[in-house]
């Protein structure tokens, strides 16, 4: 199956991610209302505070020709949730990425319009208006702007071309009336692909309990998650070396010992290096015990399979990057590895009313 | 404030530190600075002005514990570590170095003209390509999948051996944040170093492999190049690694050591600095644009991290998470050593 960008659809793993295939059902009847016709006030999407550790305000990760706005972000909650936005008018960008999954997919790989099914899983979505490295799990796209394009026009996910889901738009009074206040403008391919991308950039994950212990509660980690913690940044499972401390992703790609002969080439498919064999995105982990499967192919269904294959030191392949070496765990301490696995859930970000479909 | 692992430090913490030597943590959470460090003269210009972001290693910290060694002599590069063993300054730290990491540093004042160094990564002589597989003197492959480093405080080097400061700028001319470039070899335009300096003829360059004690003693993020996307931050402690190197050897490590695979060399606040490269060589600065090739020896490096080293009080700063430090920090700690007797860098060259 070829390779095709997607959309805001998730592709996560311990070690790389990127987005991916994704798309399927849940189809969300599309609201054409927008929140003020709905005149029910919501949170604003854009008054959020760095996650601990990251650098820069929200606000300035958004790029100089796409300001980051509160009407900007709400459109593209809007469009988020639109089927509109598929060939068939079956699923949206929220097909793919559930908020209860920390807008991850569920699935091993997502699936479009028809049934079609993707290749990769399809990652969650938090904080990633701080990557810049690229996007997608082989990090192909430079920017969230340019992302959110993809995977509308992929033909495994909504298969529809830009030009026809803009004259989609047009035809809505209530889109059109939204985008002119956003953008100043009827929609378009930039401002349709901007929006996208606002509610996006909008999303942010930061009240994980090890959000609270980095930001000073030392009392936030119970006792075995702190030594799941110690065990995460010890050279021991050399954990660290990929998801660093407060933003728990490097920004990188490594091979993560999951390629196998035959099988999906990752980053090297982008840049035909050598090097680049197996190699995907490194996710960050917040909220990874919600984003089951793991992996960029959603290969291993619970995060118990993730330490192990780490603690094997993966697959074998001799593309294996030289961090990922073999260690071993007694039962508790991979019970503790795990709990502090689990403290970096944000019950809020699962919840929060303001990235609901309105 | 954040209490973790029996050191305090401050969360977030931004304060402009005037005057510096070992911090402390008010119960605001604002960062002081009490007493001295003890410094060498160093050879950089240091940096006025501008915002300076982070917090401190709250230690007692070991002001005047570095100590010259080696120099520069012969045909390339020589090195060392700190500087030394002058009296402090209010301004400067154990490294001689500004004590503070500013990120907004101003142009030095007076007329100048660009000159780029061309960072040219080579292994046994022969350009080495990133992401591909490399022959080795011995027989056998190395594949490069990472390489990164810092470079710092360069000056260079006048006729009479005085050091000339010298401002390290991005391609539009504006100064690099923190004074330091990133070097990640899977980035081409990170491979060099550009500076702006006054027109004349100069027998050499010098910088530090990494970073000063300034802005080694952080543990507030800061912004990039300084941030966990280098990919080298130190994950649970303060400080960074100077340089970063992963490559995989195809033939048995019979052939190479097991170092050739990895070596990560970090510094230790206050007390184990960034090494000082001195590189010998002509270099003129003219109003015609220079570009000068620097050649990067990853043989060196690897020849380095097996190298004799004294590693009878290595360890990482507090707090970091117990057990003992991986293979890969000892082999960079015994090239952090070794920097002085190794020429990584040289000038000249295709």
């Amino acid at each position: 199956m070829k390779e095709t960008p997607r959309l805001l659809v998730k592709d996560r793993s311990v070690h790389g991610w990127s987005w991916q295939p994704a798309l399927g059902f849940l189809v969300f009847a599309c609201s054409a209302t927008p929140d003020a016709v709905n005149l029910k006030p919501t949170p604003n999407l854009t008054e959020v505070s760095s996650p601990f550790g990251f650098t820069g305000s929200l606000a300035s990760t958004a790029p100089a020709e796409n300001e980051l706005t509160e009407s900007r972000a709400k459109l593209g909650r809007r469009l988020f949730f639109e089927t509109a936005l598929s060939r068939t008018r079956e699923v949206s960008c929220s097909s793919c990425h559930e908020q209860s999954h920390a807008f991850a997919d569920p699935r091993p790989v997502s699936v479009g319009i028809e049934g079609k099914m993707g290749k990769r899983n399809a990652p969650g979505l938090a904080n990633l208006a701080w990557v810049r490295t690229g996007l997608f799990w082989d990090g192909r796209v430079a920017s969230l702007e340019e992302q959110a394009g993809k995977p509308i026009e992929d033909a495994n996910e909504m298969d529809l071309p830009l030009a026809e889901a803009v004259a989609r738009l047009n035809s809505d009074a209530s889109y059109v009336a939204e985008f002119q206040a956003a953008y100043a403008e009827p929609p378009s391919e930039l401002s349709l692909r901007q929006a996208l991308a606002s509610f996006v950039r909008a999303l942010v994950s930061s009240n994980s309990r090890y959000d609270a212990f980095l930001a000073g509660d030392s009392l936030a980690l119970n006792d075995s998650e702190k030594r799941g913690s110690d065990l995460f940044f010890s050279s021991r499972t050399g954990c660290f070396h990929c998801h660093t401390e407060r933003t728990l992703t490097n920004d990188g790609f490594f091979n993560n010992g999951s390629y196998e002969p035959g099988g999906d080439i990752g980053r090297k498919g982008l840049t035909g290096r050598t090097g680049d064999l197996g190699k995907f995105r490194v996710p960050g982990l917040r909220n990874i015990a919600l984003t089951a499967p793991y992996l960029h192919d959603g290969s291993l269904p619970t995060l118990s399979d993730v330490i192990d294959h780490y603690a094997k030191g993966g697959r074998g392949d001799p593309s294996t990057d030289v961090q990922i070496e073999p260690f071993e765990l007694n039962a508790a301490e991979k019970a503790d590895l795990l709990a502090f696995l689990g403290a970096l859930t944000d019950q809020k970000f699962l919840t929060d009313p303001k990235f609901v479909e309105r | 404030m954040l209490l973790r692992k029996g050191i305090s430090f401050t969360a977030l913490s931004i304060s402009l530190i005037l005057g510096c030597g070992n911090a402390s943590s008010t119960p605001e959470g604002r960062e002081t600075n009490t007493g001295g460090a003890a410094t060498g003269s160093g050879f950089g210009s240091g940096g006025t002005g501008g915002t300076v972001t982070g917090s401190s290693f709250a230690s007692g910290g070991t002001g005047g514990a570095a100590q010259a060694q080696g120099s520069g002599q012969g045909s390339g590069q020589g090195s060392g570590q700190g500087s030394g063993g002058e009296l402090a300054t209010a301004s400067t730290g154990p490294d001689g170095f500004p004590a503070v990491c500013v990120n907004s540093l101003p142009l030095i004042p007076g007329e100048r003209e660009p000159v780029a160094f061309s960072l040219k990564l080579e292994l046994n002589g022969k350009p080495l390509i990133y992401g591909e597989n490399n022959a080795l003197a011995g027989g056998g492959t190395l594949l490069l999948s990472n390489l990164r480093f810092y470079i710092s405080e360069v000056t260079l080097v006048d006729a009479s051996s005085q050091r000339v400061p010298v401002d390290l700028v991005d391609s539009g001319g504006h100064r690099e944040p923190y004074n330091v470039q990133f070097v990640n070899a899977e980035a081409p335009e990170s491979l060099g170093l550009r500076v702006r300096a006054p027109v004349g003829t100069y027998s050499g360059v010098e910088f530090l492999l990494g970073l000063t004690d300034g802005c080694n003693n952080t543990f507030s993020p800061l912004d990039a190049p300084l941030d966990e996307a280098s990919q080298l931050k130190w994950p649970h402690t303060f400080g960074y690694l100077f340089l970063r190197y992963e490559g995989m050897v195809t033939e048995p490590l019979t052939i190479m050591p097991s170092t050739a695979q990895k070596v990560h060399m970090g510094g230790g606040v206050h007390e184990r600095m960034a090494p000082k490269i001195s590189v010998l060589g002509a270099i003129t600065v003219a109003k015609v644009n220079a570009e000068l090739p620097l050649k990067f020896a990853l043989d060196e490096v690897l020849k380095g991290a097996t190298m004799p080293a004294d590693l009878a009080n290595f360890a990482l700063p507090p707090p970091a998470p117990p057990g003992p430090p991986g293979a890969e920090i000892l082999a960079g700690e015994h090239l952090r050593q070794n920097v002085p007797k190794l020429t990584i860098f040289s000038l000249g060259g295709p």
